[in-house]
């Protein structure tokens, strides 16, 4: 089932789409919040009002804005939307200037994307972990104010299921003490409480739980906390961008900054675009891939590629970078196609980068054929990632569009994707390759591509299927040798791409 | 006799607000229950305006509508029509679950007479 948080989130962004078709379009973007939420009808919040104010920032963050950049409460939709028509316009130049000058040896992607090689080399397109592709950027995330429910601290709570029994098994088997009989009730002392769940397990009567604050408990990393104020704040220092709040928070507070309005934009423009679609999109829509193929440059792209195309460059490159590697003897080389997991090493352990493959992820190889294609075109990573719209604006791909957005667009435009005919690949993509989306994808691609030439290699590959809490420390036990591995595989997703924060399918 | 007929909406409006959980419904179905359903799955069947958006995923069970479909309230219709309901059920199933449908599209409820 879809959760009420993700129903709303697209049924929004499917009205936008079609509102945006409409002649009045900028007049009618601020009443959308009234007309969703009228006077006469019940609300979901505390009252209408709330609700509208969500909603209102909501469409803040459809428009590409976060919230946080809100400076003047009764600052307009419309005038939040004049600001990206502007913006649209400048960000040629920006993503130009930004992402793609710096090459070691002074040329940038786009040469390289005009010379006429069959083939993209390595050097053509820049490191996974190159330096200045950790630049800051617009951050992807915001908590809405408005939207957060600021949800009481984490503890465990003695409820009214207790009936102060005389085996007391919560008292006993309390490992610190804090539990005491007060008035007939188990009482927690929470100056001692350490949160171990000890009573919560042993009570016959299911009285003791635990309260959780949801975003917190999801964030692996320890960025989300709530402020002063009460309500969740993010800490960019740390985030890592794998979206696992945004998932988690059941009030919708988490919000994406969207650039779905700045693709719309662009195609009433008439702007080339070449929508780069990634491998986890198999498992998006009904119908086949070839089918979506159609229905998205149905929406008025110009031509559409395979990112999987890019994926089978990243296993050749990666391929041999790991057995140069092994041939130096180094002890270990990880897969660095997760961009929210090469956050997690830059941010969290910065002494593990050297372990991380330099070879870049599939998407900037895509974009480097996508470039070839169409020089003047402007690239849409169209994905379920939410770190994706870092990587992507740190190396000059100007949109990220999510599986959602796309949804929405198809759905706006009344696009049907098993309607349409199949879309004429001028080459399919290997199948290992188009299975970097699951878990295990990227190994499998990687290892059949050395094995063969390689019998004597030997191999040790691990994964980590999904990041946590704990794979920080997961990681030094790889680096130390107690865990041994030499190639090892991290998804900050569990089960992969296909269950990103954006995906359809999950 | 008579097979019912049900046919998922997956325009992509509806596929994307839950009609994706319900592709594959028919291994849900009971073992008893499964020579007696056919499942179609049908491109946009255009309800889904503007107005009406939030009661997607639409499904068509013999001809009557269902909003907001889940695999449950497919389940409950069904097990109506095996019992010998009629369409009368399948409008309080709307009424029940507080889904203001039964005006969308009076026609289809009344084919689900014929």
């Amino acid at each position: 089932m879809i959760n009420g948080s993700q129903y709303l989130r697209r049924d929004l962004m499917i009205r936008l789409v079609r509102a945006f078709d409409s002649e009045e379009f900028e007049k009618e973007l601020d009443r959308i919040p009234i007309k969703l939420r009228p006077r006469t009808e019940a609300s979901s919040r505390c009252c209408i009002y709330r609700d509208r104010a969500v909603l209102k920032y909501r469409l803040m963050c459809l428009l590409g804005f976060v919230c946080e950049e809100e400076t003047d409460e009764a600052r307009t939709l419309e005038s939040y939307y004049r600001e990206a028509l502007t913006r649209t316009e400048n960000n040629r130049v920006e993503s130009v200037t930004d992402g793609i000058n710096s090459n070691n040896n002074g040329t940038n992607d786009l040469d390289i994307a005009k010379k006429d090689d069959d083939n993209i080399e390595d050097k053509d397109v820049k490191s996974a972990k190159n330096p200045d592709r950790f630049r800051t950027v617009n951050t992807p995330l915001s908590v809405c104010f408005a939207g957060c429910s600021s949800c009481p601290d984490a503890r465990v709570v003695v409820t009214g299921n207790c009936r102060g029994c005389f085996a007391r098994p919560c008292m006993y088997n309390c490992p610190k003490g804090a539990i005491s009989i007060v008035n007939q009730v188990s009482t927690i002392d929470y100056s001692k409480c350490i949160k171990c769940g000890k009573c919560i397990s042993v009570c016959p009567f299911n009285a003791i739980v635990r309260t959780t604050i949801p975003c917190e408990e999801a964030c692996p990393v320890g960025a989300i906390h709530k402020d002063v104020t009460g309500h969740a704040s993010i800490d960019f220092s740390k985030c890592i961008f794998c979206g696992k709040c945004f998932s988690q928070c059941p009030f919708g507070a988490v919000m994406e900054r969207s650039q779905l309005i700045d693709i719309l934009i662009e195609l009433k423009r008439g702007t080339h675009l070449t929508a780069m679609i990634a491998p986890s999109a198999s498992s998006q829509f009904p119908g086949t891939i070839e089918q979506l193929f159609t229905a998205v440059s149905k929406i008025g792209f110009s031509d559409v590629i395979e990112v999987a195309l890019g994926a089978e460059l990243t296993t050749r490159n990666e391929g041999e970078e790991f057995l140069e590697r092994m041939s130096k003897g180094e002890h270990l080389m990880t897969t660095s196609c997760c961009p929210a997991y090469v956050e997690l090493v830059r941010k969290h352990y910065p002494a593990f980068l050297k372990n991380v493959s330099d070879t870049p992820s599939p998407m900037l190889y895509a974009a480097a054929l996508a470039r070839k294609n169409d020089p003047e075109s402007k690239l849409v990573f169209i994905g379920p990632c939410i770190a994706k719209r870092v990587e992507a604006k740190r190396n000059g791909i100007d949109y990220v569009l999510s599986f959602e957005e796309l949804g929405a667009i198809l759905a706006g435009k009344k696009i049907d994707v098993i309607a349409c005919e199949s879309w004429k690949l001028p080459r399919a993509a290997a199948a290992t390759a188009r299975n970097y989306s699951k878990s295990c994808g990227v190994t499998q691609a990687v290892l059949e591509e050395i094995t063969a030439d390689n019998p004597d290699l030997k191999l040790n590959s691990k994964f980590i299927d999904g990041i946590d809490k704990k794979t920080v420390n997961l990681l030094k036990l790889y680096e130390s040798g107690k865990l041994p591995a030499n190639f090892l595989e991290v998804m900050a997703c569990g089960g992969g791409c296909v269950s990103g924060p954006t995906s359809l399918s999950k | 006799m008579k097979k019912i007929q049900l046919e998922i909406c997956c325009g992509t409006a509806c596929y994307i607000l839950g009609a994706s959980k319900l592709v594959g419904i028919e291994e849900r179905l009971p073992e008893e229950w499964r020579d007696c359903v056919d499942v179609n799955i049908l491109p946009c069947l255009d309800l889904c305006t503007s107005e009406k958006l939030d009661g997607a995923p639409f499904v068509r069970i013999d001809g009557a509508i269902v909003a907001k479909a889940t695999p449950e309230r497919i389940l409950e219709r069904i097990q109506n029509i095996l019992e010998g309901d009629t369409l009368e059920s399948a409008n309080n199933l709307n009424d029940n679950n507080n889904i203001k449908v039964n005006e969308v599209d009076t026609e289809n409820f009344n084919g689900g007479e014929k």
